[in-house]
């Protein structure tokens, strides 16, 4: 059983070329399309995270596209005569996510941005004989992991506009912790080449946020399905024993929301495992690498 | 406007169910109303449709059980020539293409005929005790899988209990399947079980006004039967998956290619869509052809 995940990008290109249609047309989207833009902008991110290219192919593929985001930053012109003020707006796009995947849009964001510089680094590391990146490219990492480092989970008061019960709350923190951990994670292992045993702790934190969140719905009797990508980030590095039956444990709950792509995730994570740690020279993650080799496309959403 | 969808009178819905319903019309009117837009609010067999004056569809296809009239593509103003269009087939093309690979099915004749269930979508008068054994499940939240399984269990092995080949009628297949999204399906797809879902509040209604609109006037548009279909294949997806959890091999596999079908029928009815109603006017439900495109992607995940 694999999730058949190979056409999901030709689909995504059809509904981007679609919505920058509307936004020609029509410069403005109601609050529907927006959630619909929100799935596709969701999607997209996710789905552009774990495709990794394949050694035979070309390299200047989706060198440099556009961001997903770029019709939530632009401006309204009836709105911007209107009284109010951006940041409610922002507040909204920000609801919507929460309220759709429990994370707030900045950390989406931030994932396209990782995504992308992993591209030009791996461009870089595969092309080069040098250990050290270009100036420019290095100073991009920097700064986009302070920026990571940096991102304070939002208040109270905006996850209320998402969430109307405690429950609904608890898992959105979780989840948004949980998302904010793979990120570092992501980040860590793809640009930075760290070893496995620097992110034992993020592993870990993941580990109980998502654990956390099943327990809730539980408890709460709550039908929701989880978001797989932190998980399958974290259990990438998860080479201690303990860990990895906790995300076994955890792979057999979710297998029963019966969504078949995460079978494709959980392979990829057992290649990782049986391979195990190698102090090897790379240049950029083991899971990444299988991929490559392997062909899968996944989608972890 | 509250219309009642004809033909599922049959179908007894319990005190529990009806007070869930009232409840979500309830708050979807609030919605409505406080925010003037013009929604389209339907649950299970109530169906409300726009609570304005909707336009006459710009393109209305006739029912599943009738033979489809293929449409003439509508001619391009020249203002709104942007290639969208032509992008969008290529990619839906691209997609059956390799369904036909994948499946090895007749791929150009699904195309063409816009309606691979059409030999399976027969009405008739008929009501098989499917939606009976389906009527009073439990509410949202206490959903159990081995409800929907029993009831999986009766349709396919029929009422004396022999093993029968033939799906029962394909109206009442669609009735079933989008019983289970609406249930079950569709509350997965947020991280939290919210009403502010789109798969709520945009997907579902949609297709069930496209099956209110079949069950009334025999006909809906294209693009939300494309959405109706991509809906159906991934509630069908979904007992496939479950009966592959189970071992259940062989209903895993008829599940599967009901979901096949339902996916060739979106793709087809889409592609058409987006060849035919994109630059028509009035203006095209472009919120249906871009659910249409997610739902896809909903079920390349969802297909095992």
């Amino acid at each position: 059983m694999s999730g058949d995940t190979h056409t999901c990008g030709v689909h995504l290109d059809g509904a981007g070329e679609l919505l920058k249609f509307l936004w020609k047309r029509k410069r403005t989207l109601s609050a529907k399309t927006r959630s619909l833009y929100s799935i596709y902008c969701y999607l997209r991110v996710i789905y552009g995270s774990t495709l990794v290219q394949r050694e035979d192919e070309s390299l200047q593929r989706n060198s440099d596209p556009e961001s997903v985001f770029c019709f939530f930053d632009s401006i309204d012109p009836h709105e911007s005569a209107s009284t109010s003020p951006s940041s409610t707006k922002l507040a909204g796009e920000t609801a919507i996510f929460e309220c759709i995947y429990g994370i707030p849009w900045q950390l989406l964001s931030l994932l396209e941005e990782v995504t992308r510089l992993i591209r030009c680094v791996d461009n870089f590391r595969m092309n080069s004989v040098s250990a050290n990146l270009p100036h420019d490219v290095d100073a991009a990492c920097d700064q986009l992991e302070n920026d990571i480092l940096d991102w304070k989970m939002e208040d109270d008061h905006s996850l209320s506009l998402a969430a109307d019960t405690d429950a609904a709350r608890e898992i959105i923190r979780n989840q948004t912790r949980a998302f904010h951990g793979a990120l570092v994670i992501f980040f860590s292992q793809n640009i930075r080449l760290l070893d496995h045993r620097y992110l034992r702790g993020d592993v870990d934190n993941i580990l109980e946020s998502i654990e956390t969140i099943e327990h809730i719905k539980a408890k709460t009797n709550m039908l929701a399905a989880p978001i797989f990508w932190p998980a399958f980030i974290a259990a990438t590095e998860a080479f201690d024993p303990k860990q990895q039956a906790r995300f076994r444990k955890w792979h057999e709950e979710v297998t029963g929301y019966g969504i078949a792509s995460v079978r494709t995730g959980i392979d990829v994570v057992n290649e990782v495992w049986r391979i195990g740690p190698s102090r090897a020279k790379r240049h950029t993650s083991l899971w990444r690498t299988i991929v490559a080799r392997t062909g899968d496309s996944l989608m972890l959403s | 406007m509250l219309s009642i969808v004809a033909g599922c009178s049959q179908a007894v819905l319990s005190l529990r169910q009806v007070d869930s319903i009232l409840k979500y019309l309830d708050a979807a009117e609030h919605t409505v109303l406080s925010s003037g837009s013009d929604a389209a609010i339907s649950d299970h067999n109530f169906a409300v449709f726009a609570s304005r004056p909707v336009p006459t569809p710009s393109s209305e296809e006739p029912s599943s059980w009738q033979t489809p009239v293929p449409t003439e593509p509508q001619s391009c103003p020249a203002a709104e020539t942007d290639d969208v269009s032509g992008f969008i087939t290529h990619s839906i093309h691209t997609e059956a293409q390799r369904i036909g690979d994948t499946h090895d099915t007749d791929v150009a004749h699904f195309l063409e005929s816009g309606d691979i269930l059409g030999s399976d979508a027969t009405l008739t008068a008929e009501m098989p005790p499917i939606l009976g054994h389906v009527a009073t499940p439990p509410s949202i939240g206490e959903l159990d899988v081995v409800d929907v399984h029993l009831a999986v269990e009766d349709y396919w092995l029929g009422a004396g209990g022999s093993p029968s080949s033939n799906p029962r009628s394909g109206l009442d297949l669609d009735h079933f399947l989008m019983r289970h999204y609406a249930e079950r399906v569709c509350h997965l797809f947020c991280v939290i079980d919210t009403v502010k879902s789109p798969w709520k509040t945009i997907h579902l209604p949609r297709a069930l006004q496209s099956m209110g609109e079949l069950s009334v006037t025999g006909k809906t548009t294209t693009v939300r039967s494309a959405l109706c279909n991509a809906l159906l294949s991934i509630s069908a997806w979904y007992l496939s998956n479950d009966h592959h959890r189970h071992q259940n091999t062989e209903l895993g596999q008829r599940w599967a290619d009901v979901a096949a079908k339902y996916g060739y029928n979106a793709i087809a009815k889409l592609k058409n869509a987006v060849e035919s109603d994109m630059y028509t006017s009035p203006k095209p439900k472009y919120k249906e052809f871009l659910a249409s495109m997610l739902s896809m992607v909903t079920i390349n995940v969802s297909q095992t």
